[in-house]
């Protein structure tokens, strides 16, 4: 007889007795050729009795065994009586070490969770987070008041260091895409002005623009992308490798230590992108008007100058500290939130992006709404 | 005694213009439990990296059941590397899944087996090595000793033939320690599994190796070969003797 290459299931019925006999080697490889069999005859079994018969079974492994013991807890549960019989002596040792009753039901963790499961654990983990955000406001104010009662105890080699980092590093990029944003507004608005002959409204479109959203929103946007990323990433690291339990352990502040320096460096130098940022955008907005468009360049400086109060200047300025907060809070919040694991750093990087930008965004809003109610 | 699984033969190692081991020649026996022993930096990590076909060996070759796995490739080199798993140091569980995912992973790239079967097989692996019931967590949530067990439950998935181990122990506290030798015993007499155990513990050693060789930094060889016991009181070596002693030599050891 030439050798079985696939498993074989016999389904014997008579008065109230189903048999399911397997012959021939059962294993992982091979056990998919009886499993449609194997299914359909425990969904009607049509017995009252089942009895399963693994006694011309060969070459049997783990598989073998999680087949034995689906089977017996299909018939069950359908109420039928079971037998096992003609089990290999290496099935019997294998399952010798499994306590058979403490395999939770069928297959339960194998399923995905539920609709309204997701949603409440959804809506559980943004509550702690909104609740983590708070107390870390908290930590963060705590920090930032100690030390302005405490000059002396700011670790200013630090600061220096992250604004460097922040600022004069972020320099070129931030002055090249405001540019570019103006250039944008100049072009948008020509399109509509040209149409009434307003082109010269082009230079406090621009301005205006520049000062009150873009410049603010566009730093905001590049810092969160640079500085809360590195800060998420930085603290996040320090987190697998313990140093904050460290700084912890020995009775130092992880405020003062980790968030005041990136704090005070985002609060100074974003103020400076930002009157940068709207230095680059008017220009870039000059460049189109009076170069693309013909318009007169004593005439654009003029009204440039006339729409940039020190008010409207002022209310962009206030809104990118308030941009400097969120940034700085949400990048080493995230940092500290790290847990183990490879992709962990990457988790927080991200996250610290991603909520960071969607705070800016609420808030810019917000400003939007107050700002023209206070007839700024 | 029985016929041997896994074959080093004038094997040869080298990391760049460094040489870690020189013309080393042993045999692993089908069932046995086979420990390779030595000091920090001696090469014995080296040695199972090319054994389990991470590097290829810089002379000589290494056979897993009659075949060398540094030349084949494709199909062949996947069909070699199913009849073994490996237990990593540092478990080496990806954590972006589930302990139960992990394990249920080779399972659904390698077989055909119905999803019902994988997650009975899951639970089976996962309750021989106790941890019945951690499907769900993520390796960052289990401790030091259970991702061991779990790495274990992993490269138990698809029944190997040979088990390796780098340091199965390292890191582990002496009880944890103990309950996984117990482990790999019971596996190894329900199983049969042959496994190899990169280790440098003695108590381990003394509790599950049949076998054992250690490794000499110095000369780039294989020091001794044998039964752990009979080379602490018997080996020529005096060097040998103290090692098994847990004892500094006269010179404090050479390491």
């Amino acid at each position: 007889m030439p050798a079985q290459t696939k498993p074989e299931l016999r389904i014997e019925t008579s008065d109230g007795a189903a048999t399911l006999a397997v012959s021939g080697p059962l294993n992982k490889n091979t056990l998919r050729a009886i499993w449609p069999q194997t299914q359909a005859a425990l969904a009607r079994p049509g017995a009252k009795r089942l009895t399963l018969d693994m006694a011309q079974t060969c070459s049997a492994d783990t598989s073998a065994a999680a087949y034995l013991l689906f089977v017996k807890r299909q018939a069950r549960e359908k109420g039928l009586e079971v037998e096992v019989k003609g089990v290999p002596q290496n099935l019997q040792s294998l399952l010798s070490l499994i306590r058979e009753d403490d395999l939770d039901p069928l297959c339960r963790w194998w399923k995905r969770e539920g609709v309204f499961e997701a949603i409440g654990g959804a809506a559980s983990r943004i509550l702690a987070d909104v609740y983590a955000m708070l107390v870390f406001v908290g930590e963060i104010t705590f920090g930032l008041a100690s030390a302005l009662r405490h000059p002396t105890r700011v670790r200013w080699r630090d600061t220096l260091y992250y604004m460097n980092r922040v600022g004069a590093d972020a320099l070129p990029i931030s002055a090249l895409i405001s540019f570019l944003v103006g250039f944008i507004l100049a072009f948008l608005g020509f399109m509509q002005s040209h149409q009434y002959g307003a082109d010269v409204f082009i230079a406090d479109l621009v301005a205006y623009g520049m000062v009150r959203v873009f410049g603010p929103l566009m730093i905001a946007i590049l810092c969160a992308g640079r500085s809360g990323s590195a800060f998420a990433s930085e603290i996040g690291a320090m987190e697998i490798a313990e140093e904050v339990d460290a700084l912890d352990t020995m009775g130092l502040e992880r405020a003062r230590f980790l968030i005041v320096p990136k704090m005070l460096a985002l609060l100074t130098m974003m103020p400076i992108l930002v009157l940068f940022a709207n230095l680059a955008g008017i220009a870039g907005g000059f460049f189109i008007g009076v170069f693309g468009m013909g318009l007169s360049a004593p005439i654009y400086v003029q009204r440039t100058v006339q729409i940039l109060t020190v008010w409207r200047i002022a209310s962009g300025l206030v809104k990118c500290l308030v941009f400097a907060v969120l940034i700085g809070g949400i990048g080493c919040l995230r940092g500290f939130q790290t847990r183990q694991g490879p992709q962990a750093v990457g988790e927080v990087t991200t996250s610290a992006v991603v909520s960071g930008l969607f705070l800016i965004v609420c808030v810019e809003a917000v400003f939007a709404v107050v700002y023209h109610y206070l007839g700024l | 005694m029985t016929e041997p699984i896994i074959q080093v033969e004038d094997f040869t190692a080298r990391y760049g213009e460094a040489l870690i081991l020189d013309h080393i020649n042993f045999q692993v026996r089908r069932g046995e439990i086979f420990v390779v022993l030595g000091g920090s930096g001696c090469g014995k990590s080296t040695l199972l990296k090319h054994m389990i076909g991470l590097y290829k060996p810089a002379g000589g070759r290494i056979l897993i059941n009659g075949q060398d796995l540094a030349k084949a490739d494709g199909a062949e080199r996947i069909q070699i590397l199913r009849t073994f798993g490996v237990l990593f140091q540092g478990s080496g569980l990806f954590g972006s899944m589930s302990v139960g995912e992990n394990v249920a992973l080779p399972l659904k790239e390698h077989t055909t087996l119905p999803p019902e079967i994988i997650a009975l097989i899951v639970r089976m692996k996962l309750q021989m090595v106790g941890l019945n019931g951690f499907e769900h967590h993520l390796p960052s949530e289990i401790s030091g000793g259970m991702k061991k067990r779990a790495g274990l439950a992993r490269a138990m998935a698809l029944d190997p033939d040979i088990l390796f181990f780098d340091e199965p122990s390292a890191g582990l506290d002496p009880v944890t320690s103990a309950g996984l030798d117990q482990l790999l015993l019971k596996l190894r007499a329900s199983l049969g599994t042959t496994m190899v155990v990169v280790t440098h513990e003695l108590p381990s050693i003394y509790t599950i190796a049949d076998r054992v060789i250690m490794l000499d930094s110095r000369k780039k060889k294989i020091a001794a070969e044998g039964k752990p016991l009979e080379l602490r009181d018997t080996h020529e070596d005096p060097w040998v003797r103290d090692f098994f002693r847990r004892q500094a030599g006269p010179a404090g050891g050479h390491v």
